[in-house]
């Protein structure tokens, strides 16, 4: 099993509760679906001006390339915090929605200067060439979660399937600050994601990488 | 009128880097919604603003800058708060006023987006039943637009003008004021984005004007939005521009926050003009250097600070 990692790192991440139904706090880091997004930016699979709500399609549908690529390497990845990011109030003013221009004030919370290491694991020896050289220089700028939290990738090397690090860790029920484990739906086209569990940013012990590693998607 | 700000040469990088520096004097620069208070990093005290507070700004500036290129009635910014008799308008309200200024007679999807001069820069959602798309940002602030250097916070007392329904007195209240600020905001403009968003547009042609014409247009209006278009607010006022420095990058970059420039002065908090620029004309060559600075695409009294 060849692994790539790398360190993802930025000033401010918003990585958007699946499950708040408001949606204006963060989760602790990101899910695989988030890691999917950033590797779609790299290799510059746009989904920009193109029609949502399309019959037969997710509402927000993936970049078509994105998901060709997710279906044909199967990644697996996992993650882990490399510092203790606290949580910040940056509430701003906005509007209601985006069919409704009024104006009101935004309640949010951004995590301040999180650093993670992220693991990417694909079978193919070219494909995992290619995903290198991607995330080695971006071909769209990446954010954590949402487009106020520009960040940037560093450190990209191969690491080891037995390296011990506390890597996230999965569980079906929810804990204190779990993070949606949520996949990219590969088997119903009208869903965008498949929610598989939870992940632990906070893990009481280490963990063996091969371990931690989760499939990004969903076929079965 | 300033002169305005034009690119040497059409930009053929993936991306190109602007920094933008500021200064306020007394001022209450983007004060969360909440609180009504300043936005202030407490270990270091160094004020900082957000994305959503500059590009607002910037948008009006760009209106101005436009009206001036080409004609007011072709300058129309989407996300504008109030119409000009100050009232909130629904989507639908904005997007036939929109289709009315540009004499626009059978609907498209796309008429906004192809009108507007700020969806192509800062994005857009077009939020109608069946039609819906999205156009993502193609400029963004990399980092929360900040001071450079710690600031003194004044707590202002103010009288209020007039007493309240059924008060005797007028009152009075504390304010927390930014004495003295010198901002840094460093944007990345994605060409390829820019392309995809601006390729139709009607008003600002990509095939006639490239990304030079959006990135003059968004230089223009940040740099207007800070001199001659100030806003009158008593928080935007007083805050004025100091520099703008368009490049492309050459190499690799190395992602530094300006605002961490704050660890290399002699003592961190800084009190005045003279002060900020004396500190800028030692720092920011060695600044520009982690992120590709080799030479100017654009510039605007930037030239002061590039002497190494």
């Amino acid at each position: 099993m060849r692994i790539l990692t790398l360190k993802l790192e930025g000033e401010i991440a918003f990585w958007r509760d699946f499950e708040d139904s408001v949606g204006n706090l963060t989760c602790l880091g990101p899910a695989p679906t988030h890691l999917l997004g950033i590797i779609g930016a790299c290799f510059g699979w746009s989904s920009t001006n193109r029609r949502h709500n399309q019959k037969g399609q997710a509402r927000w549908p993936y970049a078509e390339e994105l998901v060709k690529w997710v279906a044909a390497n199967k990644p697996k990845v996992a993650a882990r915090l490399m510092n203790r990011p606290r949580r910040s109030a940056m509430s701003v003013n906005g509007l209601k929605n985006a069919a409704d221009l009024e104006p009101t004030r935004i309640q949010q919370t951004v995590l301040e200067n999180p650093e993670y290491q992220i693991a990417v694991s694909i079978e193919d020896d070219h494909a995992m060439k290619e995903l290198s050289s991607a995330l080695k220089s971006p071909k769209f700028r990446i954010c954590m979660g949402s487009q106020f939290c520009p960040a940037f990738i560093s450190d990209i090397s191969e690491s080891s399937a037995d390296s011990e690090e506390n890597w996230a860790t999965t569980a079906q029920t929810i804990g204190g600050d779990s993070t949606p484990l949520t996949v990219l739906d590969l088997k119903t086209p009208t869903n965008r994601l498949h929610k598989i569990g939870y992940w632990n940013y906070l893990p009481d012990r280490a963990a063996r990488l091969s371990d931690a590693l989760v499939p990004a998607y969903y076929a079965d | 009128m300033e002169k305005e700000v034009r690119l040497k040469t059409e930009p053929t990088n993936k991306n190109v880097y602007v920094l933008f520096g500021w200064e306020a004097v007394e001022a209450r620069p983007n004060l969360d919604p909440y609180t009504s208070t300043l936005r202030m990093h407490e270990e270091t005290r160094q004020v900082y603003t957000t994305d959503v507070h500059i590009k607002h700004h910037t948008r009006r500036g760009m209106k101005a800058a436009a009206a001036g290129k080409y004609g007011r009635e072709k300058s129309a910014i989407f996300y504008e708060k109030r119409d000009d008799q100050g009232e909130a308008r629904s989507f639908k309200e904005r997007l036939d006023e929109v289709r009315k200024q540009f004499g626009i007679t059978e609907n498209n999807e796309k008429d906004a987006y192809v009108h507007c001069l700020d969806l192509p820069l800062f994005g857009y959602v077009h939020a109608v039943k069946d039609e819906n798309f999205n156009a993502v940002n193609a400029v963004n602030t990399l980092f929360r637009p900040a001071t450079f250097h710690g600031c003194q916070i004044l707590s202002l007392g103010k009288n209020n003008a007039f007493p309240g329904e059924g008060k005797e007195s007028s009152g009075s209240a504390a304010t927390d004021v930014l004495e003295y600020g010198f901002f840094l905001a460093l944007w990345e403009i994605n060409l390829e984005v820019l392309k995809q968003n601006a390729k139709e547009h009607k008003i600002v042609s990509w095939e006639k004007e490239g990304a030079k014409g959006w990135i003059e247009l968004f230089i223009n209006g940040l740099w207007k939005a800070y001199t001659d278009e100030r806003y009158t607010s008593a928080t935007q006022r007083s805050q004025f521009a100091n520099f703008i420095l368009a490049w492309e990058p050459d190499g690799e970059i190395e992602a530094t926050n300006p605002r961490t420039l704050i660890h290399k002065l002699e003592k961190p908090d800084i009190e005045n003009s003279v002060e900020a620029r004396g500190a800028l004309k030692r720092l920011l060559p060695g600044f520009l250097k982690h992120w590709g600075y080799t030479s100017a695409l654009a510039e605007k009294n930037a030239d002061q600070y590039l002497k190494a």
